[in-house]
C-alpha cells in the first residue's frame, strides 16, 4: 500500500519537472492531478533554478558567462479536490521572484505567475487488477496569463516576465501503471495559445503563437517497498513559432526543450509526502531557442482520504 | 524529529548543487555589432521610396543589453538631397524593436528634437538578434525600413 501511496504522491512532481525557463515560469503544461484514491490534495513546491546556459536557434549549448546570473525562486500552490467519483477539478498559483547579475547591474522582480484551472476525469479506472493495464486520467486546463511576459515586460532584462503573455487551452492523459516495487507513468499533453493584440500609435500587433506539446515519461522504485522512492523522468516541451502581423509581419523561431530529472519521495505518512526533484536541462544537448535551467524542487504534499 | 530534518537537509543541498556548474570567462572587452539593412547605400542607409526621404540612425547610447539604449534618427531628401540639409517626413514618425528568434516586438519612445530629427529612446535589448525598425506612416501608407543589431554575445 506505502509504495503505491508514495507513487502517486510523487506524480505530482511530474508538473515540476516541467516547468519552464524563469522569463516563463508560469504554470507547467501537466497540472498536478489526484492520481491516488484521496478525496482532496495540497501541494506546495519551492523550486530554486539557475539559467546555466543558453541553447541558441538551431541547437548547442552556449553556457552564461561568469558575470551573468540569473535566478528564478518560485514558490508554487497546487489544489485539488474530487468533484465526484471520478471528475475533479485543480488550480495552480505560482509566485516567482527573478534576479539577475551582469557585470554591475542588478535587477530582481517578484510577482504573480501564469495561474491555471483544471478539469480532470478518470478514464480508465483501477478498480479491478490488471497485469498490463494503466490507470488513465484526461485533463483540460486553461492558463491564465497573469505573470506577464516578454511581450509585457518593462524592466532591464524583461526581468518582469513571469509567464508566456497568452490565453492558452492544454489537454492531454497521464497513464501510470505500478509492478510490484516499480512504476511508471507517462504524460502526453497538447496546448493551444491564443492570439493577442497590441495597439499604440503605430497601428495593431498581433502576435499568433502556434500549437505545442510536450510529454513527460517516468520510473520510479521503492527499495523493500519501504516509504522511500526514487525516480527519474525526462520531460520534453515543443513549442510552434510566434508570428506577428500587423504593424509588423513576420516569424520567430520553434522552442524544443528537454528536462531530465532525479527525483527522491518520502512518506512521511499516509497523508502526507516529500518530494526533492533535480533537474539539469543541458544534460540533453538538443534543446533550441531557450534558456538552460538548473533547477532543484522541494514539494510537500498533504492528501486527505475520501 | 525525522519528518522536521528531512525538509532543512533537501533545501541545504539544493543551494549546494546550484552553485555548482560550468561558466564561460567573462572576456575583457564586449563587441556589440549592428549594420545597417541597405549595405553598400552610404548615401542613404535607409530609403523611404514612397516618402522620397532617406534616413540614418546614430546610436547615442549603446547599443546594449545592460542598460537603456537610444539613437537619433535624421531624415532627408533622396535624389539630391544632403544629409546635411534634413527634411520634415509628412507623415508619423515610429520606432519599433523586433527580437528575430522570439518574434516579440518592443516600442520604445520617439520625440522630435528638430526638424527631420527624432530621438528614439527607453530602447531595451536582451542578449539575442534585433532588428531595429524606423516606420513612416502617412495616412494608410506605411513604410518601414530596418537596422540589424547583433547583441548576441
Amino acid at each position: 500500500m506505502n509504495r503505491l501511496v508514495l507513487f502517486f504522491a510523487a506524480l505530482a512532481a511530474l508538473s515540476q519537472a516541467g516547468f519552464a525557463a524563469p522569463c516563463c515560469g508560469g504554470t507547467a503544461n501537466i497540472p498536478s492531478l489526484i492520481s491516488g484514491d484521496d478525496r482532496t490534495q495540497f501541494t506546495t513546491t519551492l523550486i530554486s533554478s539557475q539559467v546555466v546556459a543558453d541553447a541558441p536557434v538551431g541547437g548547442g549549448i552556449k553556457n552564461r558567462k561568469v558575470n551573468d546570473t540569473e535566478t528564478a525562486q518560485t514558490l508554487r500552490v497546487d489544489a485539488a479536490t474530487l468533484l465526484s467519483d471520478r471528475w475533479q477539478a485543480g488550480l495552480t498559483i505560482p509566485m516567482t521572484r527573478r534576479y539577475r547579475a551582469r557585470g554591475d547591474n542588478r535587477v530582481s522582480a517578484f510577482g504573480l505567475g501564469d495561474v491555471s484551472l483544471n478539469l480532470a476525469y478518470e478514464v480508465i479506472p483501477d478498480w479491478t487488477y490488471s497485469v498490463w493495464r494503466p490507470k488513465a486520467i484526461a485533463f483540460v486546463s486553461m492558463i491564465l496569463p497573469t505573470g506577464g511576459s516578454i511581450y509585457d515586460a518593462k524592466e532591464l532584462y524583461r526581468i518582469d516576465s513571469r509567464g508566456r503573455g497568452f490565453y492558452a487551452l492544454s489537454t492531454g492523459a497521464l497513464l501510470m501503471k505500478s509492478w510490484g516495487v516499480w512504476d511508471a507513468s507517462l504524460v502526453l499533453e497538447a496546448h493551444r495559445p491564443f492570439s493577442r493584440t497590441i495597439s499604440n500609435e503605430l497601428g495593431a500587433l498581433y502576435l499568433r503563437p502556434g500549437l505545442g506539446a510536450s510529454g513527460s515519461v517516468a520510473v520510479g522504485v521503492s527499495p523493500m517497498n519501504g516509504d522511500l522512492r526514487i525516480g527519474m523522468a525526462l520531460n520534453s516541451n515543443y513549442d510552434s513559432p510566434v508570428s506577428t502581423e500587423g504593424v509588423i509581419s513576420g516569424s520567430g523561431e520553434k522552442i524544443y526543450l528537454w528536462t531530465p530529472s532525479a527525483q527522491v519521495s518520502y512518506l512521511a505518512n499516509e497523508f502526507l509526502s516529500m518530494s526533492l526533484l533535480y533537474s539539469d536541462q543541458t544534460l540533453i544537448r538538443t534543446s533550441e531557442n531557450t534558456a538552460l535551467n538548473r533547477s532543484v524542487s522541494f514539494l510537500i504534499q498533504k492528501r486527505w482520504e475520501r | 524529529m525525522k519528518t522536521k530534518f528531512f525538509p532543512l537537509t533537501a533545501l541545504a543541498l539544493s543551494f549546494l548543487i546550484l552553485s555548482c556548474g560550468t561558466k564561460e570567462k567573462a572576456p575583457a572587452t564586449r563587441k556589440l555589432r549592428y549594420r545597417t539593412a541597405a549595405t553598400g547605400l552610404n548615401s542613404c542607409p535607409l530609403k523611404f521610396a514612397q516618402s522620397g526621404l532617406c534616413a540614418d540612425l546614430q546610436w547615442t547610447q549603446g547599443p546594449t543589453v545592460d542598460g537603456e539604449s537610444a539613437f537619433e534618427v535624421s531624415f532627408w531628401a533622396s535624389g539630391n538631397g544632403s544629409s546635411s540639409k534634413l527634411t520634415e517626413p509628412t507623415g508619423q514618425v515610429g520606432a519599433f524593436i523586433r527580437m528575430t528568434c522570439c518574434g516579440s516586438v518592443f516600442f520604445p519612445k520617439v520625440t522630435k528634437v528638430s526638424e527631420g530629427k527624432y530621438l528614439v529612446s527607453n530602447v531595451k535589448f536582451t542578449p539575442g538578434k534585433w532588428e531595429v525598425y524606423i516606420q513612416l506612416k502617412n495616412g494608410n501608407a506605411v513604410e518601414k525600413q530596418f537596422v540589424s543589431v547583433n547583441l548576441d554575445e
